[in-house]
């Protein structure tokens, strides 16, 4: 019964930096930085997909092509059943009424000189929706009560400087949401707000996902909310996904040794017997020169011999569970 | 309640710039020379251009008198003498009669009788350069009177100089009448040879001076009009601060020199800052070759000399002050194109740029809509520091004599003080006045520019 | 016995211009030797200005305008600026600033920054100056071989580890650590968590660590302050006040951090934003967000009383009431 609306496939985004004048005399290669590489999945109608990493890891570089705001390198993308990766600007901008963003930081999103109001309408002007203002009106003062900012003429002639931050960044969803999307990507939505408001703005896109049937991929670093609010979590390591499944089972029963390190480092909220152990050492390496086979290896505590030669695919161990382990066993 | 936010916005701004004793004193300063730019009518009678031969050539200021040396200098006379000033010492007063202009006066003469004018002048002064009277009269007759008018001096020693005469038959219609010490016929009536000059012989003496406007009719009564009588003594000592080579009003270029310079400076660093926003948006926000084709644009530019350039250009434009002014501009976009720019640059990775992508906005939408508005305050402040440049670039072209001669500029003034001997003379009250008024309005708009650029550049306010 | 840092009714305010902001109303807490003090709030609520205060380096429109602050007995707050910078500021107190990573100077080789720390603050020579620094570079979990490295080839958990490195360079007594992790991801944030548990181990080091993520501060410290709106609201050991928080602030707040390993469900959260710290609420600051809040907590401020036996404070009228609810798993 569900329906795919949103499909990745073999997603590859790769930045081409600029060579040194040391490294053109040596004849190096450019230098590539393969901040996506071959990501596929699936978003089903009213769906929650989390994709989580750290920093580097190329989340945020994947939710921007996802959206063809930055194009991809290879790869297509395909939404409500139509290949939209080849097309222009002019074709994209119909399907930018269904696909929306919403961003991390509520205080860099907004435009400081425009009002509520404007930045709300914005996107119904941009797409030639405001030829009624007074639908206008009741579109935006509808969708500021849908992401109950309440009463909603009470906002719309504030500025964005005079709301909090949880406040702005329901403004930002009301922003995605006015157009009435099909499809949000939201980067890292409440990673700027105060812990205690968080929950509001997450429960927001559970509420919208199961009342208004909107699929969102979120983008965090926190596998830990990512748990509590998404249907299935894609957890990427230098631009490779590692691990897919739905998130009870990844939580439960993690395949791969960065997923397994991952939970680990998450702290849990009360003090623990032994205090912290970090499972893994070192940081993520620069993602221009990743190491050979998996990306992991000289990282992983359970690397071999075969782990630095060679990649290891993504599979399925069952029950969609992928995993892209040399070791993972059901 | 809609614009709350810029008013608070504004208000703020205000408070902040008034704050600051730099901004402060700009505007001060500004302000008094915004007043006199508009004030300039009121504040002076002359036309800085056409009115010349006010005083004798490069006559000192009329304060120079009480300097060691110049008390017995001649004052320049400028007047006009009206019905109020002349006494009738013979002949009817007609001047309240309703069919004469005002200030204007007439008189009826007698026939057969002498009808005079007189005006007293006590002069004490050495003789002035040059004089010159001016006036309209008209005569109302019959067709048999015979009429002789005649303008004199009479010195204090009670000789008469007959500076005009003219003998006319029946009425006339009303005349220009024009007496100057440099006419030939009035020298030849006078007796003198061409190369007197005849206000050194009339005003040789000191003391009470008559001038006289005399009439004689023969028939009928005629009545004479004449309108108030323009009165020119070019003397060596003239107005705030003396006249140029040509007799012409210093103080009044000066104050006319300050319109000239405000518009010069707003309009040239306008046009600049207005192709400079424009270019530094479209390089910032199209990037690739538009962005690489402007910036080495602007490279060189930049490496070009500007004011070699600039001179060799003017001239062979033409001396007209809009052809400076576009001149001045198209050298300085530079600056504020590259500012912009790297504005623009931060900008487009704001968040709010690319919701605004992600809405499906057009890139003329997005530079239009989040990139301009948010680029202004900058260009504002680019605005105010260009504004000095443009003043001293024209200043400089006029300076050279590259500048439009029919415009009254300070540059102009300068020239023409070095051109004309003012500082061999040390005519410092020529000099000193356009230099410091250059000098302090340049100054005035970069206090002001400093303070906006402090106050708006994004730069300083992290640092804060 | 006396506490090591003892701080009494503190407050310090910021004059601005429509008025004074709270941002620490009458705060009181002690740290004993060897002890961790975890600092928990949300942002806002006078956590940072509480370090600033410690080591008297207010910013010029702040000042204090009550209290005390004693260490190892001797009053701190009175004492003269030269004598304090001279013999207290990092050579007894030191601190690791939010962001300090990103303040290294990035032209100067990483060791030799630490040795100039030593050398600044106390009369040793350079060599003897180096040596420590490589020595403190080993405690933190570098290898001393990377002294003569720049900033930029360290990656941001080295840069971390060696800010504390320079923090623990004049072996201080005390160190306040004002969001030591809060810009590492989480992994590197678990290394440098462990590298200071070590430390405390190996040097019974005294600490403050101040935070937004009560789940660091529930590794790391032994007691915690959960402060809101300027003041402390619960205070005590941190078994009792994770396991079972009184106050509802607390109690909402240790709520909105979602355990992993519990069944998925909605994150909780506390509606309503923190209050404006130039005026205040009447009252509990917490009311306006409260729900069990009446009339009584709308009038009169709560004071910070030993409600939960063993040294667990509570400033709450309704702390009684909270009961079972607030027993966690």
């Amino acid at each position: 019964m569900s329906q795919v609306v949103f499909e990745a496939k073999n997603l590859k985004k790769y930045f081409y930096l600029r060579k040194t004048l040391k490294d053109s005399l040596q004849g190096k290669p450019t230098p590539i930085v393969h901040a996506v590489d071959g990501v596929s999945f699936t978003v089903n109608k009213g769906e929650i997909v989390g994709v989580v990493g750290e920093s580097g890891c190329g989340k945020t570089t994947l939710g921007r092509v996802l959206l063809k705001l930055i194009e991809p390198t290879a790869g297509n993308i395909v939404f409500e059943g139509k290949d939209i990766t080849k097309l222009t600007a002019e074709q994209m901008k119909l399907y930018r009424r269904k696909l929306q963003l919403v961003f991390q930081d509520p205080f860099e999103s907004m435009n400081p000189r425009m009002d509520i109001y404007s930045i709300i309408a914005e996107p119904l002007r941009i797409q030639g929706l405001d030829k009624d203002e007074a639908e206008v009106e009741a579109k935006i003062l509808k969708t500021l009560d849908e992401v109950e900012l309440k009463p909603a003429e009470e906002y719309i002639y504030r500025y964005p400087h005079e709301l909090s931050g949880g406040q702005r960044q329901r403004i930002a969803i009301a922003r995605a949401l006015v157009l009435d999307p099909e499809f949000i990507v939201a980067d890292e939505p409440v990673s700027m707000l105060d812990v205690s408001i968080r929950g509001e703005v997450l429960n927001l896109m559970l509420r919208l996902s199961k009342e208004r049937d909107v699929s969102f991929v979120y983008i965090t670093h926190d596998l830990a909310t990512a748990r509590h609010i998404c249907n299935r979590i894609i957890v990427m390591y230098l631009g490779e996904t590692v691990e897919q499944c739905t998130a009870d089972e990844l939580v439960y029963s993690p395949l791969h040794p960065y997923t397994k390190a991952l939970i680990s480092a998450v702290l849990p909220p009360k003090p623990q017997e032994g205090g912290v152990k970090a499972i893994l050492e070192g940081e993520v390496p620069n993602a221009a020169n990743p190491p050979s086979g998996c990306r992991l290896h000289p990282r992983c505590p359970i690397a071999k011999e075969i782990c630095s030669k060679q990649s290891p695919e993504l599979r399925d161990i069952g029950n969609n569970h992928l995993v892209a382990c040399h070791f993972a066993k059901k | 309640m809609k614009k709350r936010g810029f008013w608070v916005n504004a208000t703020k701004f205000c408070r902040e710039f008034i704050s600051k004793p730099q901004g402060r004193l700009g505007l001060i300063i500004l302000g008094l020379f915004i007043f006199v730019a508009v004030a300039a009518p009121i504040l002076t009678p002359y036309d800085p251009i056409d009115d010349l031969y006010l005083a004798e050539g490069m006559a000192k200021p009329a304060w120079a008198k009480v300097l060691p040396g110049n008390s017995k200098l001649p004052v320049t006379v400028h007047t006009r003498l009206g019905f109020n000033e002349w006494q009738v010492a013979s002949g009817e007063d007609l001047h309240n009669a309703e069919e004469i202009k005002e200030n204007a006066f007439a008189i009826k003469t007698t026939p057969g009788e002498f009808s005079k004018l007189v005006h007293d002048v006590n002069y004490k002064t050495d003789p002035p350069g040059n004089f010159h009277f001016e006036t309209r009269y008209s005569i109302d007759a019959s067709e048999e009177t015979t009429t002789v008018l005649a303008f004199v001096i009479v010195d204090p020693n009670g000789k008469e100089w007959r500076l005009w005469e003219k003998k006319i038959f029946g009425s006339l219609k009303p005349q220009d009448l024009l007496i100057d010490s440099r006419q030939l016929d009035l020298k030849t009536r006078l007796g003198l040879t061409i190369f007197d000059e005849a206000s050194k012989v009339i005003f040789a003496k000191k003391g009470q001076y008559k001038v006289l406007l005399r009439a004689y009719s023969e028939g009928e009564p005629a009545i004479i009009t004449m309108e108030p009588v323009a009165v020119n003594i070019q003397g060596k000592l003239h107005g705030v601060l003396g006249a140029d080579h040509m007799g012409g009003d210093l103080w009044s270029q000066l104050i006319y020199g300050a319109r000239i310079s405000l518009i010069i400076g707003i309009v040239a660093a306008l046009i600049a800052v207005f192709i400079g926003t424009a270019i530094g948006i479209a390089s910032g926000y199209i990037g690739g070759f538009v962005d690489e084709f402007f910036m080495r644009l602007a490279d060189v530019m930049l490496s070009i000399p500007t004011m070699p350039v600039l001179i060799i250009l003017s001239s062979l434009i033409g001396k007209n002050i809009w052809n400076v002014v576009i001149l001045i501009a198209l050298f300085s976009w530079t600056s504020t194109a590259r500012i912009v720019r790297s504005q623009t640059l931060t900008l487009k990775e704001r968040a709010f740029v690319e919701a605004a992508r992600a809405s499906g906005a057009s890139k003329t939408y997005t530079m239009l809509v989040h990139i301009l508005p948010n680029v202004i305050p900058l260009v504002f402040a680019a605005l105010v520091l260009l504004i000095p440049g443009a003043i001293l670039y024209e200043a400089t072209l006029s300076f050279l004599g590259l500048g439009d001669p029919t415009t009254p500029t300070w540059g102009r003034m300068l020239h023409n003080a070095r051109s004309f001997g003012a500082f061999t003379m040390r005519a410092w009250w020529w000099i000193l006045p356009p230099g410091l008024a250059i000098t302090l309005l340049s100054l005035s708009f970069v206090f002001i520019g400093n303070t906006l650029d402090e106050i708006l550049n994004p730069r300083n306010k992290e640092r804060a | 016995m006396m506490a090591l840092l003892e701080v009494n009714n503190l407050k310090m305010y910021y004059s601005v211009r429509r008025g004074d902001v709270k941002a620490v109303d009458g705060v009181s807490f002690e740290i004993e030797k060897g002890e961790s003090m975890g600092l928990a709030g949300e942002s806002g609520c006078g956590k940072s200005s509480m370090a600033t205060t410690l080591l008297r380096l207010l910013p010029n429109n702040g000042r204090i305008v009550d209290g005390s602050i004693k260490f190892n007995g001797q009053e701190i707050l009175t004492m003269p600026e030269e004598q304090f910078r001279k013999e207290y500021r990092w050579q007894k107190m030191s601190i690791i600033f939010q962001g300090a990573m990103n303040a290294l100077n990035p032209v100067l080789r990483i060791g030799d920054q630490i040795a100039e720390a030593i050398i600044t603050h106390e009369n040793a020579s350079k060599a003897e100056a180096k040596k420590r620094a490589g020595d403190l570079l080993e405690m933190v979990g570098i290898n001393s071989a990377r002294y003569r490295n720049y900033p930029h080839e360290f990656s941001g958990g080295m840069k971390q580890r060696a800010v504390i490195a320079m923090a623990l360079a004049c072996n201080p007594d005390l160190i306040i650590a004002d969001e030591p992790t809060t810009a590492l991801d989480v992994m590197v944030q678990a290394q440098v968590l462990e590298a200071i548990q070590d430390l405390r181990k190996k040097m019974g080091l005294s600490m403050m660590l101040i935070s937004h993520d009560l789940s660091v501060i529930a590794q790391t410290c032994d007691k915690v302050a959960i402060m809101y709106a300027g003041r402390i609201v619960e205070y005590g050991p941190a078994k009792m006040v994770y396991n079972a928080p009184m106050h509802p602030y607390a109690y909402g707040l240790l709520s909105s951090f979602p355990d992993i390993k519990a069944p998925k469900s909605p994150v909780q959260s506390i509606p309503g934003s923190p209050p404006n710290l130039l005026e205040p609420p009447s009252g509990c600051r917490f009311s306006p967000r409260c729900p069990l809040a009446d009339a009584k907590c709308r009038t009169v401020e709560p004071e910070l009383e030993h409600l939960g036996g063993n040294g667990h404070l509570v400033a709450c009228h309704k702390a009684g009431q909270l009961g079972k609810v607030g027993e966690r798993a």
